[in-house]
């Protein structure tokens, strides 16, 4: 058992099986966040719920063992990958036609997305707390954090500089992770890239959705 | 046609090369790419200068010896071919051509254009190759291999290892070639007794001799002078985490 963390292989599995993972949080994640459409009070009442769900402990732990093997795993691959060619070309290559930015630097993506997630717990998880009653229930306005914070310009271009990044990230990635897996099929293949692509799309948009509502909106 | 070549020279392993400049006339569009490197030394030789070291045997597309980079890519531009079948009529009038060796950390310059490849033979030599007896050559269509799997199993065989997935990948990784070798075997009745520990050894000396890991980008199907699918490696690495998955305490692979 110990190969999944010696061998590249096994690093690869990990990596591929714990970003899906991470695909799944940021697709529930991102449909939570939907409730800013319906109402401040909708919107307190799930974050509120959350936290108080029996198991949420359990589920953070989960979360943050996806996050912090994804990152550290995906960093040592990395790190290896770039001491596999000591001494660099001369000329540029260009075996590969796609554009660079799509993988060259997934790693550069991924620490891009590091700090934008350090960032964004700071803002809204350790940020200020205000407190409002709903339904006899005092409980986090979460709501107005989030109206407080995206008033400011510079919080909207931030998001949308990160979730640009986001959407590269998963686009490649859900396709990958499957490869890494050991799942490629040519007839199969095609569509799950465009799947991950669309994917992506619609998970970024709908974070954006977000700042872009509050800032335009309310 | 005239060329005007840039070549790299590096005397030994852990000096420093550069680019040399080398002009050519006079070529017909008819010759081949080793062809020119003769002439090159040729003239060289004259001049009683060192001519350029580069490695070939075959030049029929074998032996997998001839790569090298030309103008950032393994074997050059011409599409499924080895550098000795390359043809000058692949590229334009004075065009300038740069001729590099194949870079990784696993292969090392031993002189100018020829690097070291032998960590493809450790690789090979750590479990590619069946060991159990098969038997003598059975009658025919005594051992049933479905037609699929024949084709996959020879056109992954098709690998000559020259080294270009690893030249053209951004993390030299040798995971087309490794994954070939392994299919070749797997997906053939004789080569399925031994295939956990085949997969788990290679996949240990791949790693072992330093070449990095897989990142899915293709490069090294673009550049391989025989085509071999990528399918290969997704395939690998399922037979790689069965092999983990099933393996056995105290088991020695
Ligand atoms: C919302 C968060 C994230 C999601 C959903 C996600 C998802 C994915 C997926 C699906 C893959 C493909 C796995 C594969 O190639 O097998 C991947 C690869 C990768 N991820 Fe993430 N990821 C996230 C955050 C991060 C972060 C914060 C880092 C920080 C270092 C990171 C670093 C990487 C790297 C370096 C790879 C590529 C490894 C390689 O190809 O060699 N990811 N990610
Ligand atoms: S010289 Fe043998 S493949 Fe080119």
């Amino acid at each position: 058992m110990l190969d999944f963390l010696r061998r590249t292989v096994g690093q690869k599995f990990l990596v591929g099986l714990t970003g899906l993972g991470l695909c799944l949080f940021v697709l529930i994640h991102v449909s939570g966040n939907m409730l800013i459409f319906v109402g401040a009070e909708q919107y307190n009442l799930y974050a509120h719920g959350l936290h108080e769900f029996f198991l949420m402990e359990v589920f953070e732990v989960g979360l943050l063992t996806l996050f912090m093997g994804h990152i550290l795993i995906a960093l040592s691959l990395g790190w290896k990958n770039r001491f596999a060619r000591r001494e660099k070309y001369r000329h540029s290559v260009s075996g590969d036609k796609k554009p660079a930015f799509v993988h060259a630097a997934l790693v550069f993506q991924g620490v891009a997305l590091l700090a934008f997630l350090v960032w964004h717990l700071l803002t809204f998880k350790f940020g200020p707390y205000y407190e409002i009653s709903h339904r006899g229930q005092t409980m986090r306005d979460i709501y107005r954090l989030v109206v407080e914070v995206f008033q400011n310009p510079l919080y909207v271009a931030g998001y949308s500089v990160a979730l640009l990044i986001l959407s590269v990230h998963l686009g490649r990635g859900f396709s990958a992770s499957l490869k890494s897996l050991g799942f490629n099929h040519p007839q199969y293949m095609p569509w799950v890239e465009r799947f991950g692509w669309l994917f992506s799309a619609l998970v970024s948009l709908g974070f954006l959705s977000q700042p872009f509502y509050v800032y335009f909106f309310l | 046609m005239n060329f005007k070549l840039k070549i790299w020279r590096q005397k030994a392993s852990e000096q420093n090369g550069k680019f040399q400049t080398f002009r050519v006339q006079n070529i017909s569009p008819d010759t081949s790419f080793l062809e020119v490197l003769d002439l090159v030394n040729e003239e060289l030789v004259l001049d009683k200068k060192e001519p350029v070291a580069f490695e070939h045997d075959c030049r029929e597309g074998i032996c997998g010896s001839c790569g090298v980079m030309i103008n950032g890519e393994p074997h050059g531009p011409g599409k499924g071919v080895t550098t000795c079948q390359l043809y000058m009529r692949e590229f334009k009038n004075n065009q300038e051509i740069y001729i590099e060796p194949f870079r990784a950390k696993a292969f090392s310059v031993i002189r100018d254009l020829i690097v070291d490849r032998s960590a493809f033979d450790r690789v090979q030599q750590s479990g590619g190759y069946i060991s159990v007896n098969t038997g003598s050559a059975p009658s025919a269509n005594a051992l049933p291999v479905s037609r699929e799997n024949a084709g996959r199993a020879f056109s992954a065989a098709t690998c000559i290892g020259c080294g270009a997935c690893v030249a053209s990948c951004k993390n030299a990784s040798a995971s087309l070639f490794v994954s070939a070798r392994l299919a070749h075997f797997s997906l053939l009745p004789q080569g399925k007794a031994e295939q956990d520990k085949r997969v788990l050894k290679m996949v240990a000396q791949m790693d072992r001799e330093g070449f990095g890991a897989c990142s899915h980008t293709g490069s090294c199907f673009a550049a391989c002078p025989k085509e071999i699918s990528l399918e290969n490696i997704a395939r690998m690495n399922r037979s790689w985490t069965k092999a983990v998955l099933r393996k056995r305490q105290g088991s020695n692979s």
